[in-house]
């Protein structure tokens, strides 16, 4: 099933459809399109895992290594669309990675990484969020209170052990 | 991710383009297409281009807007804002807007989706038999060339919701 998703984004038949002449339009039509909705649902359930898109953006990479313009720059912004929404290590990394590359070989996929960026910051306010990696579940929890220092009152940081915390 | 082409790097070409009164244009020339965008090419002209005219087989280096605004030298992909920014070059480049009937020769029609925003640009190419409007277009960075009636679109699909905007740069 999810192979079938995965291939779908990379096929001609899927990219005949989006007819879109900037990035700005072709991350629009991609949010619109039922494929896009259908990868996010499986990437929220856990049917679709980071490890199964970095293995199938590796073998895209490898199938386009030797040509001038890169072919599946579809696919890669509809993988950027997918994580636009969705704050884990692994969706900064594809997003900003992607949005990184200065060639004429990814000019559609990069900036659409960029548009992507653009739009989650503005849903989350001025500065993402980020979480940090979870641990694995196991053993006991304990919540370990600071010693007072000393000099009155002591609030505890609540966000501490998170990354640029800020909620929108 | 994306290390191999991050260390290849490559860059990108870009060359001046300025609107009539001097403001920059953002802008970028395409790769020219491989197997794969010609073929994509062919089969969207099976799926939309039955009454297409093909002036042009497909080509890199410009889109759209690079076609009517930059003389096919670059592609125009917008910055931040893609639609202001071609707001702009028809303000600064002597523009002004027209109704369907008025439109001739010359003129643009702009494709815009009431969601989306602004499509697709394209120049008008002449009237036809009952006085149907043909323009010629260039459906993205990597396809040819098409003239077509300006009702023969890509976005004909119920999802979209496009409405044709005319321009033109003759006095009024």
């Amino acid at each position: 099933m999810m192979d079938q998703l995965l291939d779908r984004i990379s096929s001609l038949d899927f990219e005949a459809e989006l007819v879109a002449s900037t990035p700005r339009v072709l991350r629009q039509m991609l949010l619109r399109c039922p494929e896009a909705r259908a990868l996010r649902k499986a990437y929220d359930t856990g049917s679709l895992s980071d490890e199964e898109i970095r293995r199938f953006v590796d073998d895209l990479l490898r199938l386009g290594a030797a040509c001038d313009r890169f072919p599946h720059q579809t696919a890669l912004a509809a993988l950027a669309v997918m994580l636009e929404p969705r704050f884990t290590p692994f969706a900064d990394e594809y997003l900003n990675d992607l949005a990184r590359i200065r060639s004429d070989r990814f000019l559609i996929a990069s900036r659409v990484a960029r548009e992507c960026i653009v739009a989650r910051q503005q849903t989350t306010g001025t500065d993402v969020r980020h979480f940090p990696a979870l641990a694995q579940i196991g053993g006991t929890y304990q919540w370990n209170m600071p010693m007072d220092s000393g000099y009155g009152a002591f609030e505890t940081d609540v966000t501490d052990g998170f990354e640029s915390f800020q909620v929108a | 991710m994306f290390e191999e082409v991050l260390l290849a790097g490559g860059g990108e070409r870009r060359i001046a383009v300025e609107t009539r009164c001097g403001r920059p244009i953002t802008n970028v020339i395409e790769a020219e297409p491989g197997d794969r965008e010609r073929r994509l090419y062919d089969a969207r002209r099976k799926k939309y281009g039955e009454r297409w005219s093909n002036r042009k087989p497909a080509c890199g280096g410009y889109n759209c807007f690079g076609m009517v605004f930059a003389s096919r030298r670059t592609a125009i992909l917008g910055a931040e804002d893609a639609d202001a920014e071609i707001d702009d070059i028809l303000g600064d480049d002597g523009y002004r807007p027209i109704t369907e009937a008025e439109a001739g020769v010359g003129d643009l029609v702009l494709y815009k989706d009431m969601s989306i925003g602004l499509l697709h640009a394209a120049r008008i190419t002449h009237r036809g038999d009952l006085k149907a409007l043909f323009a010629l277009s260039k459906w993205d960075s990597t396809s040819g060339e098409d003239e077509h009636h300006i009702q023969h679109h890509c976005w004909t699909d119920a999802g979209f919701k496009v409405e044709l905007r005319f321009w033109t740069d003759r006095p009024s």
